[in-house]
């Protein structure tokens, strides 16, 4: 995608090569920050073209897929380009509204320097929710969608109690930076596993859950790629096929993941579940 | 344990509550900016409630995930307009109540019990779902924003 300034009521100064670099920099930073917050190519791509703009260069060309971004700038008869690695995927979405709202409202006298020190900003915004609150709202997530898929009351205690305790470990193993695959491999695994814990358990004393499916399934939903499939869906709509693909491949993958790790447990049960 | 069933409008009011609550947990995931996290609740609820009332008169599963995806779609373009927040916020977090787990599980159960034809299935199920999530976004994001539907260059 490409697109050109406005039209100015005069040229802008032509920028140097170092003015350019400098200016590439920030952009690029802009892009490597909402593509690791989880948002799509073409919004990274957008808020890119306006910081650059912004900034007075005249033409950006981004190439955007899902673990880099490469990028030039055009101004005058210079340019320059650039190619960041972008790693640890996550979602934040407070991150990327940040972030598109910088890129919306830009100060007219916006320098490097200064949009740099506004993404500082945003890129030490101390978290919003304490870490037990998104735990225990994940955790009820997961018992509501137990009795929506057809569980009980007990399925739902069972798989708020394996979501619950999935997610902490999750928190703790993602801190130590272990490959994410296996982390979501060992959290599906302990999450069934403390579901079946909790079904048995409850059924010695008497609580007997007629259809455990629902929660087994609730249990490992915290670990659906929903966020990386939606996006998937909206950049193969904009035909970024390359970004979509391997979208697509990162959630099936996660997916896998997810039923390796019960796949662990399942045979040590000896639980039929169907 | 199911609520006593009463009338149709029980079992809706129960989705109501329990996708609320569900898409809010979800969208605390995810760092929902504080001032969304309500709306991103009460679309997911739409959707799935939408969802719920067309399976209950006789739609396919697919379709009713269509048409609750679409309106997520669709209703999601209100608060990201008057909160100037992104769009794909409010549609992440309101199509989560409506991803087809229980038949990508079954694929995973009926494949290592041997059970091909059942996987399969299961698979082709599961597979449909997301396909009637993805166009129902993907429908709603043309209409609701031009500078996405169009490849313009200015």
């Amino acid at each position: 995608m490409t697109l050109h300034s406005p039209e100015r009521s005069e040229p802008p100064a032509a920028l140097t090569l170092n003015q350019l670099s400098e200016i590439m920099q920030v952009v690029i930073r802009v892009g490597v920050l909402m593509l690791r917050s989880g948002t799509v190519s073409f919004r990274v791509e957008q808020a890119m073209q306006r910081v650059a703009q912004g900034l007075g260069v005249e033409r950006l060309d981004a190439y955007v897929t899902l673990t880099g971004i490469t990028a030039s700038i055009h101004c005058g008869d210079q340019h320059f380009t650039q190619i960041a690695r972008v790693k640890s995927l996550g979602v934040d979405m407070n991150r990327v509204s940040a972030v598109e709202y910088l890129t919306l409202h830009l100060p007219p006298d916006a320098t490097p320097i200064t949009v740099s020190q506004l993404l500082d900003k945003i890129e030490h915004m101390p978290p919003q929710y304490p870490q037990g609150l998104i735990v225990a709202g994940v955790a009820s997530a997961c018992g509501t969608f137990a009795i929506l898929s057809g569980g009980s009351g007990i399925d739902c205690f069972a798989a708020m109690m394996a979501s619950g305790v999935g997610l902490t470990l999750r928190y703790r193993l993602l801190q130590t930076r272990l490959n994410s695959i296996a982390v979501t491999v060992i959290c599906a695994a302990v999450a069934t596993l403390v579901c079946y814990s909790t079904v048995r358990g409850l059924a010695q004393f008497g609580l007997l859950s007629p259809n455990p499916q629902p929660a087994f399934l609730a249990a490992v939903l915290f670990q659906v790629p929903g966020m990386l499939l939606v996006t998937a869906a909206l950049d193969l709509v904009r035909l970024d096929l390359i970004s979509g693909i391997a979208r697509i491949t990162h959630a099936l993958i996660q997916l896998f993941s997810v039923a390796i790790g019960i796949l662990f447990v399942l045979p040590l049960t000896g639980l039929r579940i169907l | 344990m199911p609520l006593p069933v009463l009338s149709p409008v029980m079992p809706l009011l129960q989705d109501a509550l329990l996708s609320f609550v569900g898409t809010l947990g979800f969208a605390l995931l995810y760092n929902a900016p504080r001032k969304a996290l309500l709306s991103c609740a009460a679309i997911g609820m739409g959707g799935y409630v939408l969802h719920s009332i067309l399976q209950q008169w006789g739609m396919s599963s697919a379709s009713a995930t269509f048409y609750g995806s679409l309106l997520v779609g669709l209703l999601g373009a209100f608060p990201a307009r008057r909160l100037q927040l992104p769009l794909v916020l409010f549609t992440i977090t309101g199509i989560i109540c409506m991803i087809p787990g229980i038949p990508a599980y079954k694929v995973l159960v009926y494949f290592n019990a041997g059970d091909i034809l059942g996987g399969l299935r299961s698979a082709i199920e599961a597979g449909f779902g997301v396909g009637a999530i993805v166009i129902g976004i993907g429908a709603a994001r043309i209409v609701t924003d031009s500078e996405w539907g169009f490849e313009r260059d200015p």
